[in-house]
């Protein structure tokens, strides 16, 4: 289930916008300040964080920055007044999905939050096939890097030196590392994180 | 008598043991031989009573008599007041004796005056007739032959060096009057009674001669001036005391018969005054001389002072110069350092007013979100219950108007951000209807309600748009609208005049117009001529209509029922896309 984070100081205005958000559907937990939400949200699942940009101790731009920093899976979508709007484009550069300026209708908010729970599913993939892959040994990587590029059992097996036999026990175990069902689906999955040059990043820490 | 008094003047005689040779000069008023004949009298008194000692008359004109005293060729003189005081002034004399009468018991001889004669058949009668004529006279330092005539006719309102052509002839004075008889000369200034003494003589006929101004006097002379004492008898500083006093009593005892019979000195008071009256007297005389010689003495020190005083006078006038310039060039600075300080007392009170409605914006935007989230939430929860609610148009309008609040705070913190020089940005413009927006602001403002008096006239049609951002032009109508109408309006007129090459918007009102200083400074922050008003109405919708690029202004026109009004100009030039 998508969950919407609201984190802003003001607490009219989330409650505000935590009624209408209710109103469309969706489950909306309301924060009024940084530390609190670090502490106790869940970082790493599907969901959307409507970030306010001026809060006072720890404001939108550091909040986005932490979030950026623990490799949360939550899309961040900032609400700004007037005179924040070149910040918030900077933050849309830095990985930001969107930001919408107060005082934000209903209908602009629901495109940007079913957008940026899209991209949030999204991250949560590809963040659930990056922890599976950082199970794989370093042969198995390998193998499964061989295997992403299209090639054969035996092909598989010169290139490595190693047995065909030896190969298929590998790739079972790669196969079933990386919970996938079918070679389609295991290809797929590998594509999307050795393709992406962000998943390399993962794939290095 | 005569026996007793030489019998004295043997007595004081007695101690002097060497006979001297005095020389008696004596003014030579008719030539030196009628004086020598006249005055024989006197040295041969003066010779009898005093044995030892040897008088000789010498007679002298004016400038032999000067030079004889200065070089002391004489010991004593005979000569009328004014020569006194003129050679007093150069050594000092004593005086001895005046003369009282002559003999023969005629006073006329011991006075002197002036009389200022003309032929009588020249038909000369006044004074003012002589202007430009030849006036003959003795000399210019002569008492009765110029300068008591000179005194006379300056009295008279003429001035002798300018107005008449001055003849001197010198002494004897008898000339005078020969050259006036065969009229070489108009006029002549000639010493009282010599008229009468040469007709005596029988040298001229008086008949022929006529005084022109006429002075009364108690002698049988013809006289234009008053009299004074003449004939004086002097002793030069080198008589010894002794002498003198022998020579004074001989004159003062001589008998009744004696030919000339002298008194005490008379006062020479009179005479000063009237030489110092006519700037003749020697000290003022000889005051400018003395400078005059100083001068061509100290001709090097008098030059380089002079030189001193001219660069002094020079450099005043540069100082003055240089202080004027300085001065203007100050003024210049301050009216420039006013300009600069009105310019920033501007910038401040912008500044001011844009910190305010920047925080007053922020303040407002939390509420107004939450406003619309709160009439969006329950808008969407009853569309879910009931498709047809009564209280969703009222929901619809509670979240209009909390966007039409934000839009409003939003032109005013993009105006703020512009008066303080940051760039327009014009993403969210759209097309907005002129007819449209002004009906919309008079529904806002609930005119019909407020104002019932004011009608609205409008020439224009929904077609008219203008590409602005949302809200500028609705929040300078609903300015512009409550200032006519608070003005008094009773109607508007809104005009669009729509170009190709632009759009003008003309919003008139009849309310009687503004005061010409008031309409220049119109759109000066803090200019109001309402008690209550903040004086920005103006200031903010120029501003907004320069943020949509375009141009206000406003100016005194009469409306079209013919009663005199202001007109607000709105025009927004068409850009090239």
């Amino acid at each position: 289930m998508a969950i919407i984070h609201l984190l802003d100081d003001d607490m009219a205005v989330t409650q505000a916008c935590a009624f209408l958000l209710e109103s469309l559907g969706y489950e909306v937990h309301c924060w009024h300040e940084g530390a609190m939400f670090f502490s106790q949200a869940e970082l790493y699942q599907t969901g959307v964080l409507l970030l306010d940009m001026r809060m006072p101790v720890m404001d939108g731009q550091a909040v986005h920055e932490e979030m950026l920093r623990r490799g949360s899976t939550l899309a961040v979508v900032f609400l700004t007044g007037h005179g924040d709007v070149p910040m918030a484009v900077e933050q849309m550069k830095r990985g930001a999905v969107d930001f919408l300026q107060k005082p934000v209708s209903a209908k602009p908010l629901q495109l940007a939050l079913e957008h940026a729970l899209l991209v949030s599913e999204q991250t949560f993939e590809r963040q659930k096939i990056v922890a599976c892959y950082q199970q794989l040994t370093p042969k198995e990587r390998e193998l499964a890097g061989l295997v992403a590029d299209g090639l054969i059992n035996r092909e598989i097996a010169s290139t490595m030196n190693i047995a065909v036999r030896t190969v298929e026990v590998h790739r079972a175990r790669v196969m079933e590392k990386m919970q996938a069902g079918s070679l389609a689906e295991l290809v797929n999955r590998l594509q999307q994180i050795l393709d992406d040059r962000n998943a390399k990043n993962y794939l290095v820490s | 008598m005569r026996c007793l008094a030489l019998f004295m003047s043997a007595i004081m005689m007695s101690g002097v043991t060497w006979a001297e040779s005095w020389n008696i000069g004596v003014l030579a008023m008719r030539g030196e031989v009628l004086t020598r004949s006249h005055w024989q009298a006197l040295e041969t008194t003066l010779n009898q009573q005093l044995p030892g000692e040897s008088f000789h008359i010498q007679p002298l004109d004016l400038h032999q008599m000067q030079e004889a005293v200065n070089r002391k060729t004489v010991q004593f003189v005979v000569t009328n007041p004014a020569q006194f005081v003129q050679l007093n002034s150069h050594s000092p004399l004593r005086w001895l004796a005046s003369l009282r009468s002559v003999r023969g018991g005629k006073t006329e001889s011991n006075v002197i005056g002036s009389v200022i004669l003309a032929r009588r058949d020249s038909g000369i009668a006044s004074v003012h007739e002589l202007i430009g004529k030849t006036v003959g006279a003795i000399d210019a330092q002569a008492f009765g032959g110029y300068l008591l005539g000179y005194k006379a006719l300056i009295d008279s309102g003429i001035r002798p060096e300018r107005d008449l052509n001055l003849r001197f002839t010198g002494f004897p004075a008898d000339a005078l009057l020969y050259l006036l008889r065969e009229k070489a000369i108009q006029a002549a200034i000639v010493p009282v009674c010599l008229l009468e003494n040469m007709e005596e003589e029988g040298l001229i006929h008086k008949q022929d001669f006529v005084a022109l101004l006429s002075h009364s006097a108690s002698i049988s002379c013809l006289t234009s001036t008053p009299l004074y004492p003449n004939w004086s008898f002097a002793a030069m500083p080198m008589v010894s005391d002794e002498l003198a006093d022998r020579v004074t009593k001989v004159l003062l005892n001589s008998p009744e018969s004696a030919s000339f019979r002298w008194g005490a000195p008379a006062s020479t008071n009179q005479v000063e005054t009237l030489l110092q009256d006519i700037r003749q007297h020697p000290q003022q005389r000889r005051l400018w001389l003395d400078i005059k010689s100083w001068l061509i003495q100290h001709q090097l020190a008098m030059g380089t002072v002079a030189l001193v005083l001219l660069l002094l006078t020079l450099n005043y006038i540069w100082v003055m110069l240089l202080v004027r310039r300085r001065g203007q060039q100050l003024e210049r600075n301050n009216v420039l350092l006013r300009q600069q300080e009105q310019a920033l007392e501007t910038a401040r009170q912008m500044s001011v007013l844009g910190e305010m409605t920047s925080g007053f914006a922020h303040e407002l935007n939390q509420p107004l979100s939450a406003i619309r989230h709160y009439a969006e939430g329950c808008l969407i929860r009853l569309e879910a219950q009931n498709e047809q609610h009564p209280l969703q148009a009222a929901l619809q309008e509670i979240d209009r108007q909390a966007q039409r609040g934000a839009d409003t705070l939003r032109n005013l913190r993009h105006w703020v951000s512009q008066a303080q020089g940051n760039p327009v940005m014009s993403e969210e413009w759209g097309q907005v209807s002129i007819r449209d927006a002004m009906l919309h602001v008079w529904r806002l403002l609930r005119m019909e309600q407020h104002f019932p008096a004011l009608t609205l006239q409008m020439e224009a049609n929904s077609a008219q748009t203008l590409q602005l951002p949302p809200m500028l032009l609705e929040q300078v109508l609903t300015n512009l609208t409550l200032n006519a109408a608070q003005a008094g309006a009773t109607t508007i007129w809104l005009m669009v005049d729509d170009k190709d090459s632009g759009t003008r918007i003309t919003l008139q009102d009849n309310a009687g117009g503004i005061d010409e200083v008031l309409l220049r400074q119109a759109f000066q922050p803090f200019m109001t001529t309402r008690d209550e008003g903040m004086g920005l109405g103006l200031v903010i919708c120029q501003r907004l209509v320069r943020y949509g690029q375009g141009e206000i202004s406003i100016q005194n026109q009469k409306a079209a029922d013919g009663q005199l009004g202001v007109a607000v100009v709105l025009d927004f030039t068409r850009k090239e896309e």
